[in-house]
This record gives structure tokens, sequence and C-alpha cells, in this order.
């Protein structure tokens, strides 16, 4: 959801660097950044992070959550070290999981889903008898775009949970969204039907 | 042109949903009414084979739905009352993109494309923005401006307005007539059945009444006031 929210068409440097390159980088920090033990590196590396994610020009509020909410996810991974172990251990842990999630919201922040599915696509492609690599994409695109539908029940549940006094009963809003989920999962599947989705001829490299 | 020729709608359970109806649909627009449960969502759901035949045939352009069920839907655009169920992309862009697939195979032709025909829709500037940050009236444009991309011969509107503002069922509604495309509309908008050039009444699984709108209007509000007085007594 972050991803989605956070993408805009700009032109900044890493806008228009190509997804490929972007997602290579992203597999490189990931891979080598825990091969790092020193601290102050690593610290560095996720201040760098940090920028790149800042250079994608995020909108202020959604910005600023995010890099809250990251910062939150880190501090967490190295909590059990601070609180029980080795605090400098904690410090790596958290620095390592900053740097790389501030990497990833920077390569999601600065390229479409589309660009990103084409390059899943081709790298899927040598795979094609086996895997059927459209399908996975748009299996792919309808995680991304179910998540803030689901958000968006579960809200409009609990609100309805709260107009009828059930705010304290957690079945009161688990039923009816689950019901609810289901049934726009069926409505997708109809969709899908009716649009020809599930008629779809196999593709040509070109049409990825 | 749509013919259904005794074509029958049952449910796994064996319950009646349609029953064996057969008429002709030529008129560019042909307005359903009825009640709420009465069928009429599942009469034009048989046409593309969303609802499937428990017997007869419909045919659409002379193919069988149950035979030939890909060629129906690629001449058949539909648009469902709930649009955040029909956008399937997480962008504005994409999913019109997703639409043209199988029309325009090169990826760069493919944007420029979806980019003209979002212009069409009044949907410029948008090309990128979250399809779920949209309102209801915008993700409804987009949903009628991704179905019709596939340039179909017929769209089948489910109830396309009933979750919209005055506004917006305004602007659907024009779109909607302003397509080159036959148009079957299932609504409870009687206004809008009335600009139809044939409408359907259907009620309790069947079809009651085909013809003249205002005619077919004054014999649904008959019976539905029949229907209210005798639940009331």
């Amino acid at each position: 959801m972050i991803g989605v929210e956070l993408y805009r068409p700009l032109r900044t440097p890493l806008h228009m660097l190509p997804a490929w390159l972007k997602l290579a980088g992203l597999a490189s920090v990931a891979l080598s950044v825990f091969r790092i033990h020193d601290v102050t590196t690593v610290g560095i590396m996720a201040a760098a992070a940090l920028t790149l994610f800042i250079s994608t020009r995020p909108p202020a509020r959604l910005g600023l959550r995010t890099v809250v909410l990251l910062m939150a996810f880190a501090a967490l991974g190295g909590a059990f070290h601070w609180i029980f172990g080795d605090p400098s251990r904690g410090t790596h842990i958290a620095l390592t999981l900053a740097t790389v999630m501030f990497t990833a919201v920077a390569v999601t922040a600065s390229t479409s889903m589309d660009a990103m599915l084409q390059v899943f696509g081709l790298l899927l492609w040598p795979l094609r008898r086996w895997i059927p690599h459209t399908t996975l994409a748009l299996a792919a695109s309808l995680v991304v775009r179910t998540v803030p539908e689901v958000a968006r029940i579960l809200q409009e549940s609990a609100v309805a949970a709260r107009a009828r006094g059930l705010q304290r009963n957690p079945r009161a809003i688990a039923i009816p969204s689950g019901i609810r989920v289901v049934h726009h999962a069926l409505t997708v599947g109809d969709a899908i039907t009716a649009r020809g989705l599930a008629d779809v001829a196999p593709p040509t490299r070109d049409s990825l | 042109m749509i013919h259904f020729d005794r074509a029958e709608c049952r449910a796994p359970d064996g319950t009646v949903l349609v029953k064996p109806t057969t008429l002709t649909w030529d008129a560019s627009h042909v307005a359903v009414i009825g009640a709420n449960g009465s069928g009429k969502s599942t009469l034009v759901r048989m046409i593309n084979g969303l609802a499937p035949l428990s017997s007869g045939t419909v045919t659409v352009g002379g193919h069988s739905v149950k035979t030939h069920g890909a060629q129906v839907r690629s001449q058949v655009g539909f648009l469902f009352t709930d649009p955040s169920a029909q956008l399937i992309m997480p962008t504005v862009i994409e999913d019109v993109e997703l639409s043209l697939r199988k029309l325009v195979k090169n990826r760069e032709e493919r944007r420029e494309r979806a980019r003209e025909h979002l212009d069409r829709f009044g949907l410029t500037g948008k090309e990128d923005v979250p399809v779920h940050s949209l309102s209801g009236g915008q993700q409804q444009l987009l949903a009628l401006a991704s179905i019709s991309a596939t340039e179909p011969s017929i769209i089948i509107a489910d109830e396309p307005t009933t979750l919209l503002d005055r506004r917006w069922r305004r602007v659907i509604g024009d779109m909607l007539a302003s397509l080159p495309t036959q148009l079957i509309e299932v609504t409870h908008d009687l206004e809008a059945a009335t600009r139809a050039d044939q409408c359907v009444v259907v009620d309790q699984a069947e079809v009651v009444f085909s013809g003249e709108p205002a005619h077919a209007v004054a014999h649904y509000v008959e019976l539905m006031d029949t229907s209210a007085k005798d639940a009331l007594s």
C-alpha cells in the first residue's frame, strides 16, 4: 500500500532510471548490506537510502508517515538485542533493516507498477512453459489493488460496529468484513471474466 | 443483435433465476427495469456468460455464448454497479492499458492509445493516480473508459449510476448515450428508462413486458404499486 500511494510520475534522477536497473540495485543493496558488520558503514548506507527516498520527492505527509513507520519497524527489529543482548548488535540490525526498507520504498516511489510487472514478466519469460507469467503479473496487480479495498472494508465495518455499540466485539468487525471481502473477490472474478482476461491467448514478448 | 431462445438460468440448488425466455434486442438502447431480486441482472449476465445457461441459447451477433464465449465477451463490455470491484490495476492508465493488451501489442503505442482514451473520457491528468483515490463517479468513468477501450459493439450497464450522486449520474448517463454501441442498461431510474428505444420489465424471474418505454414504465409502476398494497394489507 505504501508503494502504490507513494508513486508519483515525476522526473527525478531515480524516476528516470530504467526499472530493471533500480530492481537490480535494490537486490544488490539487500544482499550486500547483510554482509557488512561495521555499524558506521551500515549507518552511512541507511542515511544514503533515506536520502535516496527523499530524492523521489514523496508528498510531505505521506513521506513523513512512511519514514516514521519504517523507522519504527527497524527499531522493533533491533529491540530484542537492545533489551536482552548486545546494544551495538541491535543498532546494526536496525540500521540494516532501515537501509533495505528505505531503498525499497525509494524504488517503489519512483517506479510504476506497470514498469515493475514488465521486468518480472521478462524475468519469467524463459519459464513461460511452466509458469503463466501474465497470470502471475495479473495476480500481483490484484494483490496491490486489493489492499486498499480490504482496508476500506475493515474501516467501514469498524464504523458500523461502533454505530451499533459493538466496538469491543472483534467478531462484529471480522465477520462482516470477511463476508464483504469474499463478495468483493467474487465480483472481481466476474469483472475479470467480463473483461475477457480469462480468455486471453498466450501473449507475445511485445505484449508484456 | 442479442437473441434469447428459450434461455433459462437456474441456481445450483435448482432455484429458477430466469424462466425460459425468448426475445430479441436489436434497438440501440434497451432499458431493463424490475424490482430488486426480480432477475434483471441475471438476465443481462446470461448475455456474456457470467450467469451460465441451464437450457436454451443466447446469441450475440450470431455467436452462441455457450460455444463461443470468448468471442461474445470480446464484443460485449460489462459495466458493474460497483466500479471499485471492476478496476483491476493499481493506477488509472494501467487499467486502460490492461484492456488494450489484446488490441495493441506494442507497449509504447498502447500507452499512447490509453492516454488518448483517458482524454476522451475527461480523465487527463489522472493517468498515474492510484485507482482507490478516485471518487465513485471518477471510478465509474474509468471503468467505462476501460471497457470501451476494447471497442465492444455492445455495452451492458448493470445499474451503473445507483451508487452515484446526481451530477455523476448525468455524466455517466450522457457518456453511455454518446458511445457508438448498442446499450443494454439495467436501471431503477425510470426517467432514464423512458429515454431508451426499447424497455423490458422483469418480474419474478420472467420478462413480463417488452416494448415502448412509456408503456413499460407504466406497466412496472402498476406492478410495484399493487405489490406494495399487497405487502401492506
